[in-house]
């Protein structure tokens, strides 16, 4: 498979001025370069978000994909999307809601379900961070969430609390506990 | 306890995300220094966070394939604009439809009333049109049924998820 790297001449903020609405559109249409720059927007705070999420390279990928994919959907077409950025967060999170359900199942029938690694750093480093996204997982959801989509993917608390469905100062609220469960989850684990 | 005490927690979070302006900085901070139980909390939360913040740095990862993503889209771009405009066409016929009918029966209506008394015209038919196409999800719902038989799972699936945000 060939695909053209269209990084022809013409200037990159042509894309960057275009809405998320206006690019999806284009996109579908096979316009490469509003790809490219609808993928930079989102993927990488898209992709860390599920990865800390799920736990799972694979399966985020795989969710990645399908969030994408959505945006080419009959929804989106017919213009019932009103805000594309919590459209696809809020797509993202109902399928890892259903992954973890789903991994909890399996765990609870004995199956130890995948806990892979995230991260490819050395050993000692490799420990804490594991710890840190186990105690992660073990967070009330709603807490987890709001944790999630701050550090990882770095959306403001206005955007969090539209995807969630929730009040900006809950958001903050279930943030600030968020953070201090987890030291005292890490415990002796964490000494800066 | 004092008034300011309620909801820490937010404010604690906006100084540290310097959402505050200068004089909300000043109150927040001569706060911190009078009451105990703030300072403890403010200083429970700006530790959890300095450890997060050292994590998240080590936290990196590769980008997935994204020639095949696009490739992807593009392609299911294709027919699902098939699709759509299949379905545009399909609203449209049943739109002309229902209209027609609503328009029938009214001015069957009408008439009966004597003419005068209920005034139709075509603005109105238009009206219903672009009602049904803007806000009436269920009929979308309902004709998308129709169309996509099985696929209408996924269809369903996408309504659920968008109104998480709606407002
Ligand atoms: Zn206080």
């Amino acid at each position: 498979m060939v695909v053209k790297d269209v990084r022809d001449d013409r200037p990159e903020r042509d894309y960057q001025s275009f809405n998320d609405r206006e690019l999806v559109s284009m996109f579908t249409d096979g316009d490469r370069r509003a790809f490219e720059e609808f993928y930079k927007r989102y993927h990488h705070g898209l992709m860390r978000f599920i990865m800390s999420y799920c736990r799972d390279k694979n399966l985020a990928e795989d969710v990645v994909q399908d969030v994408f994919v959505k945006l080419i959907g009959f929804k989106v077409r017919a213009g019932l999307v009103r805000n594309i950025k919590s459209y696809i967060y809020a797509s993202a999170l109902n399928r890892c809601r259903d992954i973890v359900k789903k991994e909890q199942k399996n765990t609870a029938l004995g199956d130890n379900g995948s806990n892979q690694s995230v991260t490819d750093d050395s050993a000692a480093e490799h420990i804490d961070i594991e710890i840190m996204n186990k105690n992660i997982q073990n967070l009330p959801e709603r807490q987890k969430e709001v944790l999630l989509l701050r550090t990882e993917s770095d959306l403001q608390f206005k955007e969090i609390a539209s995807i969630l469905g929730i009040s900006e100062n809950s958001a903050k609220v279930n943030y600030f506990y968020a953070l201090t469960s987890l030291k005292k989850m890490m415990g002796g684990n964490f000494n800066e | 306890m004092n008034k300011y005490c309620r909801e820490i927690e937010v404010k604690i979070v906006d100084y540290s995300e310097n959402m505050l302006d200068k004089t909300q900085r000043e109150i927040f901070l001569a706060h911190i220094q009078d009451c105990e139980d703030c300072r403890r909390k403010f200083e429970e939360f700006t530790a959890a966070r300095d450890i997060l913040a050292n994590t998240a740095q080590k936290k990196d990862l590769n980008e997935s394939d994204k020639d095949l993503l696009f490739k992807r889209l593009t392609e299911r771009g294709r027919r699902s604009k098939i699709m759509y405009n299949l379905a545009a066409a399909t609203v449209a016929v049943v739109l002309i439809l229902v209209s027609t009918f609503i328009y029938s029966t009214v001015s069957y209506k009408s008439r009966l009333q004597q003419a005068g008394q209920t005034v139709i015209s075509s603005e109105f038919i238009i009206d219903v049109e672009e009602e049904l196409i803007n806000s009436d999800e269920e009929t979308f719902e309902m004709l998308s049924s129709a169309l996509y038989g099985d696929d209408y799972k996924e269809f369903e699936e996408i309504l659920d998820e968008t109104s998480i945000i709606k407002p």
